[in-house]
C-alpha cells in the first residue's frame, strides 16, 4: 500500500477525473512528475551537484587549500576556470568543496526545523482546545520577529559557528512546518474515516500512524524542498556576515563575504559562488513547484 | 471602527509579553556563566563582578525578568556594554536609516510588482506571463547580498553613477538620500517584489474570470477600465495582507543590505554587536524591530478593516 493511497479524495474519483487506468498514488505521482520538464531538470541538476560535492576531492582540478602567491586574484583562465583568490587558491575547486558545506548546512537547518515544528504541530492539530491555542500563541510570537534579526540575536548568545547559525535558521523555519502540520492534521482528524476509527476504539497513536502521517507526508515534502532553498539563502547571508561558516571551512556565502574586500580587483571571486547559490536555490524552488503540481489535488490545495 | 482598533490593540498585549519573554530568555541561552562571557576573555574578577552586578545576574531569574520588563515598559532598554551609552539612544539615532531603507524598498517592490502582476495576470499562459513568472522565481532565488555586490560592482565601481557605500539623511539632501538609498532599496525590495507579483498575478487571474468582469466587458466598458476599476481593486485587497507579512522580511533583510552598502542602521548595529558581545544592544535591536513590525502589521490590519468592512467584528 502506498503512502498516498489514504488521500481524503476517494482514489477512484481522482482516477476517473484524470482519465487514466487505475494506478497507485505513487505511480500517478511519477507519471505527473515526468511531464514537468523544468522540475525534472532541476532534480537532475541537484543530483549532479550533490554528486559533485560528494566526489569533490576526485573531481576538483586543484587542491582547494594549496596557495600560489605568484598567481593571486586572477580572472578566469584555462588553468583556473573561475580565477584565483587572494592567496592564489583555485576558485573552482573551492566552489566545489564549498558546495558540501552549503548543502549540508541547508539540510541541517531543515531537519532542525522539522524536529522543532512537526511534533507540536501534530499535537496542536490532534488535541485542539487549550493546548492548541497555547502552541499557536507561541508560534505567532515567534513569527512576529524579523527573521534575520532573530537569527543574529541567537547567534550572538550561542556564539558564531555554522551549527549555531543553522540552529537559528531552523528555529525560524519551524513555525511554517508547525502550521502546515497542524492544518493538515486538523483536516484529516475531521474526516469520517477517522471518526469511524475512533468509534471502533482505535488509539490516538494508531490514528496518527495510519491516517494522519500518510496524509501529511506529501505537503511536507513540497515544503521541505522550498525551505531547503530558503535555508540555503539564510546560511549564505549569515556566512557572508561572518556569523556562519568559520575558516578554514568555507560555504558559498562565506566565499562571497571574503571576496567582498577584493570586489574591484577580482569580481570573479564573488560572481561564481553567488551564481552557485542562486542556481541551486532556484533549482530547489522549481523542484518544489513540480512536486506540488505532481501530487494529488488535495495537496495542491493545501500548500 | 474604534472597537475594532481597540480589540486589535488588546490582542497585542499577550503577543508582546511572549516576545519580551523570548528576548529576555536570550541571556539564559548563553552557555556557561554569562558574566564571564560578556566581560570578555581578559577581564579581571572585579570586572566580571561589575557586569554581574550591572546586569543583575546575581538575582533570581523571575525577579530579573520583572525588573527588565518594568524598565522596558518605561522605555529603558539598558546600557550598552560596548559604549556605555543608553541602548535606546543609540537605536533611535540609527532607526531612521533602517526605516527609510525599508520604506524605499517597499515603494520599489510596489513599483515593480503592480505593473508586472497586472501584465502577467491579464495575459495568463502567454509569453509575457511566463517571463514575469520566471523573473519572479529568479528574484526569489538570488541572494540579496550578492545582488547588492553586483550592483555596486557595475553601477558604482565600473561605472561610478552611484555612491558604493554610506548614507545621507533625507533632511540634509533629498537627492543625496535617493542616490544613497536607491541601490540598497532595490536590493532589499526585489524578493518582496517577486512575492507581491506572484500574489497579484494569481489574484488577477482569478478576478478576471469573475462574472462581474465579464458583465463589465459585455456592457462595452473598455478593457483598460475593466482591469483598473473592477479587477485591480478586488485583486489588491489580499496584496495588502501580503505586504504586511513582508515587513518582517524587509526589516530582517536590512541586517545584510546595510552591511553590503555600509549604511549606519540598526541591522548593521546588530551584526557589530555580535562581535563586541553587546547583548543589551542586541536585545534592544530585536525589541525595537519587533515593535516596528507589530506596529506596521497593526496599521495593515486596521486599513484592511477600513477597506473591507466584511472583516470588521460586529
Amino acid at each position: 500500500m502506498s503512502e498516498l493511497a489514504n488521500s481524503p479524495v476517494p482514489a477512484q474519483l481522482d482516477q476517473v477525473a484524470d482519465g487514466a487506468a487505475p494506478q497507485s498514488g505513487a505511480q500517478r505521482f511519477l507519471r505527473r512528475f515526468r511531464q514537468q520538464r523544468l522540475s525534472l531538470s532541476a532534480l537532475v541538476f541537484l543530483v549532479l551537484l550533490a554528486l559533485g560535492a560528494t566526489f569533490a576531492p576526485w573531481i576538483a582540478p586543484h587542491d582547494p587549500l594549496v596557495q600560489n602567491l605568484d598567481r593571486v586574484l586572477e580572472g578566469p583562465s584555462a588553468a583556473h576556470w573561475f580565477g584565483t583568490d587572494e592567496l592564489g587558491r583555485d576558485v573552482l575547486s573551492r566552489t566545489l568543496f564549498a558546495a558540501r558545506i552549503s548543502l549540508l548546512a541547508a539540510l541541517q537547518a531543515v531537519v532542525i526545523a522539522l524536529v522543532i515544528g512537526v511534533p507540536p504541530g501534530l499535537i496542536a492539530g490532534m488535541w485542539g482546545g487549550r493546548v492548541d491555542s497555547l502552541i499557536m500563541r507561541a508560534t505567532d510570537a515567534l513569527m512576529s520577529f524579523p527573521p534575520l534579526i532573530l537569527a543574529v540575536a541567537l547567534i550572538a548568545v550561542l556564539g558564531p559557528s555554522l551549527t549555531n547559525a543553522m540552529i537559528a535558521v531552523g528555529v525560524l523555519l519551524s513555525p511554517t512546518f508547525l502550521r502546515l502540520m497542524r492544518a493538515t492534521t486538523m483536516s484529516v482528524a475531521q474526516e469520517t474515516y477517522v471518526e469511524a476509527a475512533r468509534s471502533i476504539g482505535c488509539t490516538q497513536g494508531w490514528i496518527i500512524r495510519k491516517h494522519v502521517l500518510p496524509n501529511v507526508v506529501s505537503p511536507l515534502f513540497v515544503q521541505i524542498s522550498v525551505f531547503a532553498g530558503v535555508a540555503m539563502l539564510a546560511e549564505a547571508g549569515l556566512s557572508f556576515l561572518g556569523l556562519g561558516a568559520q575558516p578554514p571551512d568555507s560555504s558559498w556565502g562565506a566565499m562571497v563575504g571574503r571576496g567582498f574586500r577584493y570586489i574591484s580587483h577580482a569580481p570573479s571571486l564573488i560572481v561564481f559562488p553567488g551564481l552557485a547559490i542562486a542556481v541551486t536555490v532556484l533549482a530547489l524552488y522549481v523542484l518544489g513547484d513540480g512536486l506540488r503540481d505532481s501530487l494529488g489535488r488535495e495537496v495542491r490545495r493545501e500548500t | 471602527m474604534l472597537r475594532f482598533i481597540l480589540q486589535r490593540l488588546l490582542a497585542l498585549i499577550p503577543l508582546l509579553l511572549i516576545v519580551s519573554l523570548i528576548v529576555f530568555s536570550l541571556v539564559l541561552l548563553i552557555p556557561g556563566d554569562p558574566a564571564y562571557l560578556l566581560a570578555g576573555e581578559d577581564a579581571t574578577a572585579e570586572e566580571v563582578e561589575a557586569i554581574r552586578e550591572d546586569m543583575g545576574l546575581n538575582k533570581p531569574v523571575l525577579v530579573r525578568y520583572v525588573l527588565w520588563l518594568g524598565a522596558l515598559v518605561q522605555g529603558d532598554l539598558g546600557t550598552s556594554l560596548f559604549s556605555d551609552q543608553p541602548v535606546l539612544d543609540v537605536i533611535l539615532e540609527r532607526l531612521p536609516v533602517t526605516l527609510s531603507l525599508a520604506i524605499a524598498a517597499t515603494l520599489i517592490a510596489l513599483a515593480i510588482s503592480i505593473p508586472a502582476g497586472i501584465i502577467a495576470g491579464t495575459h495568463s499562459g502567454q509569453w509575457s506571463d511566463r517571463v514575469v513568472t520566471v523573473g519572479s522565481s529568479i528574484g526569489l532565488a538570488v541572494p540579496n547580498f550578492w545582488l547588492g555586490l553586483m550592483l555596486v560592482l557595475v553601477l558604482a565601481i565600473q561605472n561610478p553613477w552611484f555612491p558604493a557605500t554610506g548614507y545621507t539623511p533625507i533632511s540634509e539632501s533629498l537627492v543625496g538620500w535617493w542616490q544613497h538609498v536607491l541601490l540598497p532599496a532595490f536590493t532589499l525590495g526585489l524578493a518582496a517584489a517577486a512575492i507581491l507579483t506572484r500574489q497579484l498575478r494569481g489574484a488577477m487571474v482569478e478576478v478576471m474570470q469573475q462574472d462581474y468582469v465579464r458583465t463589465a466587458r459585455a456592457k462595452g466598458l473598455p478593457y483598460r477600465k475593466v482591469v483598473a476599476k473592477h479587477a485591480l481593486k478586488n485583486a489588491a485587497i489580499p496584496m495588502v495582507t501580503i505586504l504586511g507579512l513582508q515587513v518582517n522580511s524587509l526589516l530582517g533583510g536590512t541586517v545584510i543590505v546595510e552591511q553590503v552598502f555600509g549604511m549606519p542602521g540598526i541591522g548593521q548595529l546588530a551584526v557589530a554587536s555580535v562581535f563586541t558581545r553587546d547583548l543589551p544592544m542586541i536585545q534592544g535591536v530585536v525589541i525595537m524591530a519587533v515593535f516596528v513590525a507589530v506596529l506596521v502589521n497593526l496599521l495593515v490590519d486596521i486599513s484592511y478593516g477600513y477597506f473591507n468592512p466584511k472583516v470588521r467584528p460586529r
